[in-house]
């Protein structure tokens, strides 16, 4: 089976996502640490196009974080901005790339198009005289 | 907590004490220092000589700093009082607090000054909810001058650190000094607050390798005089508006909001202080409304949404392609996963307001940069409407959510759990296709047109989007419309079936346009009948729908913000003398809370109360409360942006008098607006025969 790390590199070099990366500019390195080994990936976002390499050089931003964490979060099983926040993910730069490409992450496998899921019904349990907001 | 609460805060940085500067919270009271969604405070009690501090006066006219004034011991005894307490508090990244304690007696005083300090490091959800659940583990660390307060839950590790300048003897469980002060003398000592987000094991500040991170603001203070003086300046017979005008600017001054993303630009947060975080549908609508004046806000808040929009399928989240986010937040649950707000994209309108904003934008500022730089986002967002919100194959925009354990069941302004019902008070099922969100989206598409023709060179897609409008704009009128009722349903079902109540979501059917021209007046009508105006603005809800109750969240209280774009709608049709007497009500009312309007009123009649009875909120000032005196002064000017010109149009209820607005900036320059009150508004008994 493919590695799903080398597979979200390799599906990230050539994105050309208009939405994503219009006006966006920079770099990301990518520190994946498992045990004593730490792997580096550099995405390079220039002109609206992402490439990727495979080596240890310097950037606008960059990412340490376990290699397993990492696997978790490029098949859809955890976000990354929720890592971020458990503190499981150590960012030193400009965070705006690393929000960019976190656009690029894959949702939960499982996910549904909404209206695979909408159905005439009662929209699931309701907590009576719940207020949603403030 | 005794008295009332007294709130200092920069960004989503707050402190909410009681009147004399403490905080006794528990897991359920909202109180204490919050920051990025924790509380890094929860009890921050000063006694002086083993006596808690009564409150002599508070001066908490800045929103980031507070000065209490107190006496130690109780109620009576204050005048004779040998000594004084000035307790000052200043928040811009840290928390500062300035403790004084003046000597007025003849002898010199032994005092010994205590501040207990604890930290529970709940989640802004759990308090929110009343739901105390913490599963890590709490921590206490003395170090010289230093308590470090720390909670840690897995890699998810937060901490409070307390210092002082003069030094205390220091416990787990605050701070003490002994100290003597001379007759007529004083004794003082700072102490400071750190909030620290640490990761990881090396216990690393997160945020400190972040290139646009700034944790001290000391400019807090030019930074608000700068703002005020960019505004347009207001003259005006009516002191009342004047004063309404002035208090919402700095109320909006204090809601913005800085996101580590934003590059130090900032957008309207929602509300004070529970609200201080990025919110699509409640940063869009005031950014919509503040535009003739603090145009600065549309463009942090364009620039946000498009950088959050969505591109994948979470169903958790209820994220999809295109989508605009609803909720942003930092805090435990968020990080554990427990709650979707890693952003939540649970709310339907924020996707076509966002295009609305950007055209709407444009008409003011002329900055085409900034629409050639959205066009891709503005294509997603417009996509998203035809392919992933049409949930019942009709053409429409429908909401039915994907996360059944805490997503939201309303995904339109109106979110608790009642607010769409039909006029015998059963509920609609789902999908719900409420009416609003087609206005929202026709509205989103027109507009677009327009951008596509100027900007995107693309006519054919200009062709298509004025086309698809068109077409919904018909089909709307027919399904929605109640011939016998004289009004559009607030919904319909996946059947077709219409919900019949009468509700103000209409109006803002007048304010996207997609309003029949020859139904307006009688729309409009029925929203300024007896049983929508209270006499204070226009009801959520009918008084004759019966699930009608003039305290229901949106089941009969009346909104400022609603009743805005209301406003702004009858404009639009020409409906002068019915926008008047809704800017009138909510101006009237504003003058009863000293200019600063809250998020809703109680839906009683006018003649009933006599006064605007104010819905119980925590948050106060609401963003978009703040936002609808500053729309409803462009409604009664009639300031309109037609081509390189700002039309001046202007309808003002006569009670006003004479109301002059200076240094309107836009894409025109600058322009000053005159008006005079010349339309006759009874405000005291609704007098409209339509209903």
């Amino acid at each position: 089976m493919r590695d799903p790390v080398d597979a979200f590199f390799r599906g990230l070099d050539g994105r050309d996502d208009d939405a994503v990366l219009r006006h966006t500019e920079g770099s990301v390195r990518f520190d994946l640490e498992s045990g004593d080994a730490t792997a580096h990936w550099f995405v390079s976002i220039h002109d609206g196009l992402v490439t990727v390499a495979q080596r240890d050089h310097q950037a606008d931003c960059v990412v340490a974080v376990d290699r397993e964490l990492f696997t978790r979060i490029v098949t859809g099983q955890t976000n990354a901005l929720a890592a971020m926040l458990r503190g499981a993910i150590h960012l030193v730069g400009n965070p705006r790339l690393v929000i960019a490409l976190e656009r690029f992450m894959p949702g939960p496998s499982d996910a549904q198009h909404g209206r695979a899921t909408a159905a005439p019904g009662d929209g699931g349990a309701r907590t009576s005289g719940q207020r949603a907001r403030r | 907590m005794r008295g009332h609460q007294v709130s200092v805060l920069d960004g989503n940085t707050f402190m909410v004490s009681d009147d004399v500067g403490d905080v006794v919270a528990s897991p359920t009271l909202p109180a204490g220092l919050f920051s990025f969604d924790t509380r890094y405070i929860s009890t921050w009690i000063l006694t002086v000589n083993g006596q808690r501090l009564y409150p002599l006066s508070v001066d908490d006219l800045e929103y980031h700093e507070t000065r209490f004034f107190l006496v130690p011991g109780e109620a009576g005894l204050y005048t004779r009082a040998a000594m004084s307490v000035i307790r000052h508090r200043e928040i811009g990244g840290n928390l500062r607090e300035r403790l004084t304690i003046l000597n007025h007696g003849e002898e010199p005083a032994e005092v010994c000054v205590r501040m207990d300090i604890a930290s529970d490091f709940a989640d802004f959800f759990d308090v929110k909810a009343s739901r105390p659940h913490r599963t890590g583990k709490v921590y206490t660390r003395m170090e010289g001058n230093r308590l470090h307060l720390g909670y840690r839950r897995d890699t998810f590790w937060r901490e409070t650190v307390i210092s002082t300048t003069v030094p205390a003897k220091v416990d787990g469980h605050g701070l003490t000094f002994d100290a003597i002060i001379n007759p007529g003398g004083q004794w003082s000592t700072g102490l400071t607050v750190e909030t620290l987000i640490l990761g990881r094991s090396d216990g690393e500040e997160l945020r400190a390798g972040l290139i646009t991170y700034r944790r001290a603001r000391p400019r807090i203070k030019e930074d608000l005089q700068e703002w005020l003086d960019r505004a347009p300046r207001i003259a005006c017979d009516c002191e009342p508006i004047a004063t309404a005008y002035r208090r919402s600017l700095i109320d909006l001054a204090s809601l913005r909001f800085m996101p580590i993303t934003s590059e130090g630009s900032s957008l309207p947060a929602a509300g004070l202080p529970w609200f201080m975080t990025l919110f699509g549908r409640d940063s869009i609508l005031t950014s919509l409304q503040t535009l003739p004046f603090t145009p600065e806000l549309a463009s942090t808040t364009l620039r946000l949404m498009a950088r959050w929009q969505g591109t994948r399928f979470d169903d958790f989240r209820e994220e999809d392609p295109g989508k605009i986010l609803h909720e942003l937040r930092y805090g435990e649950s968020a990080a554990f996963e427990e709650q979707p707000h890693t952003p939540y994209y649970g709310s339907a309108d924020a996707t076509p307001l966002f295009v609305v904003l950007l055209d709407e934008y444009e008409r003011w500022t002329a900055d085409g940069d900034l629409v050639d730089e959205l066009e891709p986002q503005a294509r997603a967002a417009l996509d998203w409407i035809d392919n992933h919100a049409d949930l019942t194959g009709r053409g429409y925009i429908s909401y039915q959510r994907r996360n059944t354990v805490n997503g939201l069941e309303n995904q339109c302004w109106k979110d608790s759990w009642d607010s769409i019902s039909y006029r015998d008070g059963r509920l609609p099922g789902f999908p719900r296709t409420t009416c609003e969100l087609q206005g929202y989206a026709y509205d989103a598409k027109t507009r677009a047109a327009r951008l596509a023709r100027l900007y995107w060179h693309d006519d054919a897609y200009a062709d298509r989007l004025v086309a698809e409008a068109e077409r919904l704009r018909e089909r709307f009128n027919r399904d929605f419309w109640i011939e016998e009722s004289g009004h559009y349903a607030v919904a319909i079902e996946p059947d077709g079936k219409r919900v019949d109540s009468l509700t103000s979501n209409i109006g803002h059917l007048l304010w996207s346009g997609i309003v029949d021209p020859a139904r307006a007046e009688t729309v409009a009508d029925r929203l300024l009948g007896p049983s929508m105006f209270s006499g204070w603005g226009v009801r959520t809800l009918s008084t004759e729908d019966s699930r009608f109750n003039p305290i229901g969240y949106h089941t009969g209280t009346v909104w400022p913000f609603d009743n805005s774009f209301i406003a702004w709608g009858m404009r639009r049709y020409g409906l002068k003398r019915h926008a008047a007497r809704i800017a009138k009500a909510i101006t009237d009312a504003a003058g009863y809370f000293h200019g600063r309007l809250p998020e809703a009123f109680a839906g009683y009649d006018r003649s009933l109360t006599k006064y605007p009875v104010q819905y119980p909120t925590a948050c106060s000032p609401q963003a978009w409360s703040s936002g609808a005196t500053l729309l409803l002064l462009r409604t009664m000017l009639g300031l309109e942006p037609t081509h390189d010109n700002l039309m001046v149009d202007p309808a003002l209820p006569e009670t006003i008098g004479r109301l002059e607005l200076l240094d309107i900036r836009g894409r025109w320059g600058v322009i000053d607006a005159f008006g005079r009150g010349r339309i006759a508004v009874d405000s005291s008994t609704p007098d409209m025969p339509a209903d």
